[in-house]
C-alpha cells in the first residue's frame, strides 16, 4: 500500500501547533513555572532580538572552533595510526586492543588530566575534544576495518595490492562514504564534551559559560532560544560533514560543503592560534603570569603595561584558583593574587612556589565589600537571619568571620546558608539574579552589582568583618615559581612592581582612577568606576608579616592536616 | 591430492602433490584429482567441502605468487562500489600495467556492445543514508557481475577461480557472461576452476567435473565421481 506523505505532514503540523497552543495556554494560566519553562511566544520573541544573534554567533565561534580544532587533531592522529595499522599487523593488533579497552573510558574524566597537563586555557578544551574525538573516530575506523574493508582481502591477494593502494583507494573512501552512520554521534559527543569542558574549566566565552550564565540570571526565554540555536548548529555541523565526506560524487553540494568545512577549519585554526594563549608556545612568550580580573591584581596589570621590566605576559583566567592551576601545571611562572588557603595548598604541593607578595585588609581600607537585598546597615544584620549569603574568596576563614560578624550584628545565623565558589563572576550573577540575599565580594564585582541592582555596599570605608582581625591576616598572595626566575629577573620584577604601586598611588584620587589608569583597567576587564584600594608595601622583612604568615600556616595546618615546610617568603609585602 | 595442469601450460606445476588433510579442521580422504582440461568444476551438496577446497587452492596460488582472479557473488567483496565503473576498470588495469589505461588493452578493443553505455553513464549523486551502495553505480546485478568479470579478465589471470559467481543471476545473463569468459579463454588459455550448483553453469563451462561428498560415517570428504 502506498502511503502518501502529505496527510502525515499535515497531521504532524497540526499536532505540533496544538502542543504549542496548549503550552502557551498553560503558561498564561500560570500552571507552568515560567522561570523553568517560558511561554513559546516569549521564546519566539527572543529570536527577534538582534542582541541574541550577536551573543550566539560570538559563542558559536568559540565553541565550534574549539570543537573543530579538536576533531581535526583527532582525525589526523587516526589517519596516521590507520596507515601504520594497515602496514604492520602488530600495530593493527595493538591499536585494536587499545581501542577495545579505552572506548569504555568516559571522556569527561580526561578533563582534570588535561588541566594538569596544559593548565586552564583554550588548549584544555581542545585537548579533551581531541582525545574524545580520537577514541570515537578510531573506534569507528576499526569497525569499518572489520566489517567492510576486510571483505576485500581476497581481492587484495588476487591484485597483489600494495599497502598504499589499500589505504588510499580502499580504506579511506569506504570509511568516508560510510561515515554518515557515525557523524551525528561524533558531532553530538564532541559538542557535549566541548560544552562540558568549557563549563568545568571556567572558560569566559562559548556556549558552556553562556548557558550557566543564563541559568543563573533566570533568563529562561533566552536560555531556550540558545538551546534551539545550539540544536541548529549541531545539525548544521552534521549536515556539512556528511555532505563533505559521504557524498558519492564531487557535485555542487559537496563542493559547497567542502568549502564551508575548509573555511570553518581554517578560520578555527587562525582563531585559536591567534586569540588563544594555549596554542602559542609558552617558551616564546617569556615569563607568563596568570591571573584574573580583580582590582586586587591592578598592580600586576599596571606593571605589565607600564614597567614591564622582565617582558612578562599576562594571561587572564576566570579565578585565582585557575591561575594557581596553571602555575602548578608549569604553564606559567607566576600567579596573581589568589586567596591564601589555595596559595598555601599550592606551596604544599610544589615547594619551589614562593609567596612574593601578600594582600591584606586594613581596618579603614576595605578590600571586601558587602552587598545585600535586605535592609541592613553596618552592625545591624538582624534582617539577614536565615538568609542565603555568598562570599568570595572561597575560604573557610572568611565564612567563619562573616558568620561571626552577622551574629555580632544581631542576626540569628543558625539558619543561614553560606555559599561560595572559585569564580567571583558566577557569584556576582547569582546575587544579581536573586539567588543570594547577600554577598561579600571584591572589586570590581561590588561596583558591577551596584550598577546592575541599584544596591549600595554596606561598608564603603571600613572593614566589614571585625570578628576576625583581618588586619593581622593576609587575604591573598602573589605566587611565583622560583625555578622560572633568575635572581636578576626577580629583582627587576620586584622593582617594577614598586614602580607600579607608586604609579597607582599618583593616578588615584579618593579611590577613583584617573584617565590613564582607567585605560589600563578597561584593558584588563576591570570596571574603571570601581573603588581602588590603598596599595602600599614594606621593603624590609617585617616581623609582623612573619607573624601573620606563621599564624596562617598554623591555621592551614590545622585545617588541612599537613605540614608546610620550607616556606620561604621573599622580603616584600604589599599591604592594602 | 594433486590437481590438474592445463593443456598447453606445462610451465605451470600448479599444485604439486600435497595433502589437504594437513589442515587440522578438515578431514579429507587422500584423493587425487587429475585433469587434462582447462576447466575444472567442483560439485557437491552443501557442506561437502568444495568451497574449502577452492579456498585452499586460492591460498596455494597466493603463496606461490601466481597470477589469478577470484570471483564470488557478493559485490561487497569484489566491486569497488565507491568508485565509478570506469575507475574500477582503470584501477584494476593500472595495478598490472603502470600508467597505462585499460582502453589500450586487447580485451577492451574487442567490440562489446554492453560496455560503452555503462561507462558513459554518469553515476548518480546520492546519499548512502537513503540508498544502498549498489544504487550509487546505477547498475543491475547482471551488469555489475559482467563488469566484475570483465575487470578481472583485464588483469590477465592464469587462473580464474569462480566461487558460485553466477548464483544470483538469471540464466540469460549467466549464459552471456560465461560466453564472454569462454571466448577469452579460447584466446588466452587460462585455467578456470569453478564451484556452482547450477546445472546450466556446469554445462556451459564444460571441462572436468569432480563431485565430492562427506562420508556420513568417517566425516571425511571424498571424491565420488569424476566426469569428463
Amino acid at each position: 500500500m502506498k502511503v502518501s506523505i502529505k496527510p502525515i505532514v499535515i497531521i504532524e503540523i497540526i499536532i505540533g501547533l496544538c502542543v504549542l497552543v496548549g503550552w502557551e495556554f498553560l503558561n498564561s494560566m500560570g500552571l507552568i513555572n515560567t522561570a523553568f519553562i517560558p511561554a513559546p511566544s516569549s521564546i519566539f520573541a527572543e529570536f527577534l532580538n538582534p542582541e541574541l544573534y550577536r551573543i550566539f554567533f560570538l559563542d558559536a565561534s568559540y565553541t565550534v572552533s574549539r570543537m573543530i580544532v579538536g576533531l581535526l587533531i583527532a582525525y589526523l592522529l587516526v589517519l596516521m595510526i590507520l596507515y601504520v595499522s594497515i602496514r604492520y599487523e602488530v600495530a593493527r593488533s595493538l591499536s585494536d586492543r587499545f581501542r577495545s579497552i579505552i572506548k569504555f573510558l568516559p571522556p569527561p574524566v580526561l578533563i582534570p588530566l588535561s588541566i594538569l597537563a596544559v593548565g586552564i586555557n583554550n588548549t584544555t578544551v581542545v585537548a579533551v575534544v581531541a582525545v574524545t574525538g580520537f577514541f570515537l573516530i578510531l573506534d569507528y575506523a576499526f569497525s569499518i576495518y572489520r566489517k567492510e574493508f576486510s571483505n576485500y582481502n581476497q581481492l587484495f591477494d588476487a591484485w597483489k595490492a600494495t599497502n598504499n593502494l589499500k589505504y588510499k583507494d580502499f580504506f579511506l573512501p569506504i570509511s568516508h562514504y560510510l561515515s554518515y552512520r557515525f557523524i551525528s554521534t561524533l558531532i553530538i559527543w564532541s559538542l557535549s564534551i566541548t560544552i562540558f569542558a568549557e563549563i568545568i574549566t571556567g572558560m569566559s566565552d562559548g556556549f558552556g559559560p553562556r548557558l550557566i550564565q543564563l541559568q543563573q540570571l533566570y533568563q529562561s526565554s533566552t536560555l531556550f532560544a540558545l538551546i534551539i540555536g545550539i540544536l541548529i548548529i549541531a545539525l548544521f555541523c552534521e549536515r556539512v560533514l556528511v555532505h563533505t565526506l559521504s557524498r558519492f560524487r564531487f557535485d555542487s553540494i559537496r563542493a559547497f560543503a567542502f568549502g564551508v568545512v575548509s573555511i570553518l577549519i581554517i578560520a578555527s585554526i587562525v582563531f585559536q592560534g591567534f586569540i588563544s594563549y594555549g596554542l602559542v608556545s609558552d617558551q616564546n612568550q617569556g615569563i607568563v603570569i596568570s591571573t584574573y580580573p580583580g582590582t586586587l591584581n591592578l598592580p600586576l596589570f599596571v606593571y605589565a603595561e607600564k614597567f614591564n621590566t622582565i617582558g612578562a605576559t599576562i594571561q587572564t583566567t576566570g579565578s585565582g584558583i585557575q591561575s594557581i592551576d596553571n602555575l602548578l601545571a608549569g604553564r606559567v611562572a607566576a600567579s596573581g593574587y589568589a586567596d591564601i588557603p589555595n596559595a598555601l595548598s599550592a606551596i604544599n604541593q610544589n615547594q619551589s612556589l614562593k609567596i612574593l607578595s601578600q594582600a591584606e585588609e586594613l581596618p579603614d581600607r576595605p578590600l571586601l565589600f558587602f552587598v545585600s537585598y535586605e535592609d541592613v546597615s553596618k552592625n545591624q544584620y538582624s534582617n539577614l537571619s536565615g538568609s542565603k549569603v555568598g562570599y568570595y574568596p572561597n575560604n573557610q576563614i572568611i565564612e567563619t568571620g562573616l558568620d561571626l560578624t552577622l551574629l555580632l550584628g544581631g542576626a540569628s545565623t543558625g539558619g543561614n546558608q553560606y555559599s561560595s565558589g572559585n569564580d567571583p563572576q558566577i557569584l556576582t550573577q547569582s546575587f544579581v539574579s536573586g539567588q543570594l540575599d547577600a554577598l561579600l565580594t571584591i572589586e570590581p564585582y561590588a561596583t558591577q552589582i551596584e550598577q546592575q541592582t541599584g544596591q549600595r555596599r554596606i561598608n564603603p570605608n571600613e572593614t566589614l568583618i571585625t570578628g576576625l582581625q583581618f588586619n593581622t591576616l593576609p587575604l591573598a598572595a602573589l605566587l611565583i615559581d622560583s625555578r622560572q626566575f633568575t635572581e636578576e629577573e626577580l629583582d627587576a620584577f620586584v622593582q617594577g612592581m614598586y614602580d607600579a604601586l607608586e604609579y597607582i598611588e599618583t593616578s588615584t584620587n579618593n579611590g577613583i582612577a584617573n584617565e590613564d589608569l582607567s585605560q589600563i583597567m578597561i584593558q584588563y576587564n576591570l570596571d574603571p568606576d570601581s573603588y581602588i584600594p590603598y596599595f602600599s608595601y614594606d621593603q624590609t622583612l617585617d616581623p609582623k608579616n612573619i607573624d601573620q604568615i606563621l599564624n596562617l600556616i598554623s591555621l592551614y595546618d590545622q585545617e588541612i592536616g599537613s605540614q608546610l615546610e620550607g616556606l620561604n617568603t621573599e622580603s616584600l609585602y604589599f599591604v592594602e | 591430492m594433486s590437481a590438474s595442469q592445463a593443456k598447453n601450460r606445462n610451465n605451470h606445476s600448479l599444485f604439486g602433490p600435497f595433502r589437504l588433510n594437513l589442515l587440522p579442521r578438515l578431514h579429507i580422504e587422500d584423493v587425487t584429482v587429475e585433469s587434462q582440461s582447462n576447466v575444472l568444476q567442483f560439485f557437491g551438496n552443501n557442506g561437502s567441502g568444495k568451497s574449502t577446497i577452492l579456498e585452499l587452492i586460492r591460498q596455494e596460488l597466493n603463496s606461490k605468487g601466481k597470477n589469478y582472479s577470484y570471483l564470488n557473488q557478493d559485490y561487497r567483496s569484489s566491486w569497488l562500489w565507491w568508485k565509478t565503473a570506469h575507475q574500477n576498470l582503470e584501477l584494476s588495469y593500472h595495478n598490472i600495467n603502470d600508467n597505462e589505461s585499460y582502453i589500450e588493452s586487447d580485451l577492451y578493443k574487442r567490440p562489446r556492445s554492453w560496455l560503452e553505455p555503462i561507462l558513459s553513464e554518469k553515476p548518480k549523486s546520492v546519499f548512502f543514508e537513503n540508498q544502498p551502495e549498489l544504487a550509487t553505480v546505477q547498475l543491475s546485478g547482471g551488469q555489475l557481475q559482467r563488469l566484475i568479470v570483465f575487470r578481472e579478465l583485464l588483469h590477465k589471470p592464469d587462473y580464474l577461480l569462480l566461487d558460485e559467481a553466477f548464483s544470483a543471476l538469471d540464466s540469460d545473463i549467466t549464459s552471456d557472461i560465461i560466453e564472454m569468459i569462454k571466448h577469452e579463454q579460447s584466446l588466452r588459455h587460462f585455467v578456470i576452476i569453478s564451484i556452482a550448483h547450477s546445472e546450466q553453469v556446469q554445462e556451459l563451462l564444460g571441462g572436468d567435473i569432480f563431485q565430492f561428498e562427506v562420508d556420513p560415517k568417517t566425516k571425511k570428504l571424498k571424491l565420488i565421481k569424476q566426469s569428463n
